[in-house]
């Protein structure tokens, strides 16, 4: 009897220290993210925000996966290849997949899937333009898609890595409120959308880690994911310190200080590849129809002033329109515009924009279209960053111009590029690939609803825009993109500003985090938090 | 055959003189307290050039430096001399004040005039349509204003001017309800007085003591309405030295550099304060009832 209680004695204090050695998992994270990363509709097929597509890879797995070194791995397909000019792609699916409501994932799911991003009732207003204008979707057998062009679209894995394939028969049931439901075959359901406040994910128990970031195959381990959406950047910054979130991301520059090299957190920060945070101009109409006008804004700007006042130079150069980071930046956009108030000034006097009266502020004298005496005001309109306009604003007024500084929300940033009532409109594309290049800048794409503002057309720099769908290989669309960048940059039809990082703050219970190999997405499948 | 009657001459000095109603508001200490605030924003705002050590909207330092020697306020995000943007915002927010009030004012007076002294059915449609503006807050008045107008200064001293017709409109017609019913109105009638000239000349000037109080307290809440429409970016717009506008801009670095809201908020505390203690002031000074109380 002794040696029983003994042995319990000894058993029971085993167990103690076993638990004391083996840390324990909470089961739930906190995310908190700016409030602008808020999609307006949950359904990537229709929002065009990196975001919405981040938040859409926790309910479905995508059919590639872009890894965290740049490469492609299999999620729901396992294998794929496409013909040399990139005008036939075919797509070999798991077939051991089901959706969230428990129907098959197939290849008819993928082609309803595809075939629903394309349909002009669906809106879609991104994801449409960056999958292309496929002639047909066929599913071969239950495990083989084959995706056909007429064009060469040599981009489309770049497209489908971020594509959520949704359950047909949620999309049918659904109708209109699926992007209040969200089913996919990710390692989260949605459970819960609360517009303008955070949505929660919770684990999907039938998980089968069908995406080869997992490190196990299986459920994840987190029981849930809440995204909060902090519309004050102080709030934003300070909520892991204070223990209310265990991931801060994105969070703003000036808060960088609090957890970087601290030993009570976790930080990184991580580049975003893609255009920065530029300024496209509207050539359509005065004063920035006039190249001479749209170069003094270049020589008047100094960016890495900017970058220094503002973040202590915690942002990184943005020289052109593709910025400084990216694989395919043309580095002669950095010498093209050496800040040069003289020249500006010298420009703006042959533009006919003088200062005449001595206010210290320039007016058109026999500027074309322009009635004699109108000041020189620029509008400048941007979604976020508002510091960055005042800055300029700062360094703009000293040569005479006046930069009309005015945060907006996105539908009056599209209405205003609809009905062209702009002067300097920001706009930021992220990705690796330079064929963001052609959205912005191909006057193709000038129409409703199209993302290329500026009124310019060249059909040589189109010509090169249209290479960057063709070409197969990286360094050949580089190329093509830095002609293209030469053209963009000598008729001076953007301001480049600064590209954004983002930063983010952890505590140091959260393991298995995986940024992605773009700044702005991270895996959660291999994440826990250690209570 | 004349008759004379003797007139006993009145003891004057029996009754005790009464002060007049600026020697009874110099003797109320808030309201002392409350000019003596107010005169030095109104000087600070007239000769803000020649007081604030810089230009308010130019770079001159480094972004965020805290108070010191050199830069009494700090300098803000862009590295602007704070003390040179509190003093020049003083001529924003104090004409704000006094323009959207007047603004507010004539409207409101004419319409409380119109309706306490016609009454019938010029009283109702009027009546109706300043309870239907008084059924909305005061900041979502001037919201509605600028959403039709858009964001601007000018646009905001109009949007408050709006929000204030309602309170003044109501409180010239209750004045002047209570006017229109005293013997010297009627006497004014009788020996031929018309409409108009009753109206301004024998009950607006006799109702004037609660509206101008109501205008002093006015001028301190179309202040606040003003900087908290520019501090969410639908007034002042940058790089205007408006402080509802640099308040804003310092939120977002609020824990790392609590000067730049905070200066001035405090000078927006200030104006506000001073307001409603001349207001109060001049309730005392100017209503027969308190006077001796």
């Amino acid at each position: 009897m002794k040696h029983v209680r003994r042995a319990s004695l000894v058993s029971a204090i085993a167990l103690v220290a076993a638990g004391l050695a083996v840390p324990a998992f909470a089961a739930d994270l906190t995310i908190a993210m700016p409030a602008n990363q808020e999609p307006a509709s949950l359904d990537g097929h229709i929002d065009p925000y990196q975001s919405t597509w981040l938040l859409d890879s926790f309910v479905a797995d995508p059919l590639v996966v872009l890894h965290p070194d740049g490469k492609y791995g299999p999620a729901l397909a396992t294998e794929w290849s496409s013909n040399e000019d990139g005008t036939e792609w075919t797509f070999k699916l798991r077939d051991d997949v089901t959706f969230q409501d428990g129907t098959p994932f197939n290849a008819a799911a993928v082609k309803a899937n595809l075939e629903r991003i394309a349909a002009p009732e669906t809106a879609s207003k991104q994801l449409k333009s960056d999958i292309g204008p496929f002639t047909s979707v066929e599913a071969v057998d239950d495990t083989t898609v084959k995706i056909t062009y007429d064009t060469p679209w040599v981009t489309l894995l770049d497209a489908v890595r971020r594509t959520p394939l949704w359950s047909p028969a949620a999309i049918a049931e659904y109708g209109a409120d699926f992007d209040k439901k969200l089913v996919g075959t990710g390692p989260f359901t949605l459970q819960e959308w609360v517009p303008n406040d955070h949505i929660t994910f919770a684990k999907w128990a039938d998980y089968g880690g069908w995406n080869s970031i997992m490190e196990n195959p299986g459920p994840v381990a987190l029981d849930t994911v809440t995204v909060n959406f902090i519309g004050e950047p102080a709030v934003l910054g300070s909520l892991v310190e204070y223990g209310d979130a265990d991931i801060g991301f994105a969070i703003p520059a000036q808060y960088v200080e609090d957890y970087k090299d601290k030993d009570d957190f976790q930080f990184y920060s991580k580049g975003q590849s893609g255009t920065g945070l530029q300024m496209v101009m509207n050539t359509r109409k005065p004063p920035l129809s006039d190249i001479r006008v749209r170069k003094a804004l270049n020589f008047a700007a100094d960016q890495e002033a900017v970058n220094e006042l503002l973040y202590d130079g915690a942002y990184t150069p943005s020289d052109g329109p593709l910025n400084n980071s990216h694989v395919c930046f043309w580095d002669g956009a950095t010498a093209m515009y050496a800040t040069d108030t003289e020249k500006a000034k010298a420009l703006l006097d042959e533009a006919g924009w003088r200062d005449e009266d001595g206010d210290g502020m320039r007016e058109a004298h026999g500027v074309e279209g322009v009635e004699d005496g109108t000041p020189l005001s620029i509008k400048y309109n941007i979604l976020h960053h508002q510091e960055i306009g005042e800055a300029l604003q700062a360094q703009f007024r000293p040569i005479g111009i006046n930069l009309e500084v005015e945060q907006v929300p996105g539908p009056v940033q599209l209405d205003r590029v609809q009905n062209r009532t702009f002067d300097l409109m920001y706009e930021r594309q992220r990705s690796p690939d330079p064929l963001i290049l052609d959205q912005v800048w191909n006057s193709k794409w000038d129409e409703p609803g199209g993302w290329a503002w500026t009124g310019f057309k060249d059909a040589t720099l189109d010509g090169y825009l249209d290479k960057l769908r063709s070409l197969p290989s990286v360094e050949a669309r580089c190329e093509a993109a830095i002609e293209a960048q030469k053209i963009i940059m000598e008729n001076a039809l953007m301001l480049p500003t600064l590209s954004q990082p983002i930063f983010v703050a952890m505590r140091p219970e959260v393991k298995g985090f995986l940024p992605g190999a773009e700044g702005n997405w991270f895996f959660l499948q291999n994440t826990t938090v250690e209570d | 055959m004349k008759s004379e009657v003797a007139v006993a001459p009145a003891d004057t000095a029996a009754i005790p003189r009464q002060p007049g109603w600026i020697r009874r508001l110099l003797r109320n200490k808030g309201a002392l307290v409350g000019l003596a605030i107010l005169f030095g924003w109104i000087f600070v705002a007239i000769f803000a050039p020649m007081i604030a050590p810089y230009d308010p909207t130019l770079t001159v330092a480094r972004a965020r430096q805290a108070p010191s020697a050199e830069f009494w306020f700090g300098t803000d995000q862009l590295g602007r001399d704070l003390v040179s943007r509190v003093l020049y915002g003083s001529r924003i927010s104090l004409s704000l004040g006094l323009i959207s009030v007047t603004l507010g004012a004539i409207p409101g007076i004419t319409l409380g005039l119109l309706a306490g002294f016609y009454g019938g059915w010029v009283d109702t449609v009027i009546s109706r349509f300043v309870d239907a503006l008084l059924a909305f807050p005061s900041i979502l008045l001037a919201l509605l204003v600028i959403a039709t107008l858009g964001p601007s200064l000018q646009n905001v001293m109009v949007a408050v001017g709006v929000a204030t017709v309602p309170e003044f409109a109501r409180l010239t017609r209750g004045s002047v309800l209570a006017i229109k019913a005293l013997p010297y109105v009627d006497a004014a009638r009788v020996v031929g007085a018309k409409g108009l000239r009753i109206m301004v000349l024998h009950i607006l000037r006799n109702a004037n003591a609660p509206i101008v109080v109501l205008a002093t307290l006015q001028v301190g809440a179309a202040i606040l309405i003003g900087a908290g429409l520019s501090f969410l970016g639908l007034g002042a717009q940058p790089p205007t030295p408006e402080w509802g506008l640099i308040s804003a801009e310092g939120r977002q670095v609020l824990r790392k550099a609590w000067w730049i809201s905070t200066f001035p908020g405090l000078a927006i505390l200030s104006v506000v304060i001073a307001c409603n203690l001349v207001g109060d002031g001049l309730r005392s000074a100017l209503d027969p009832k308190m006077r001796n109380s």
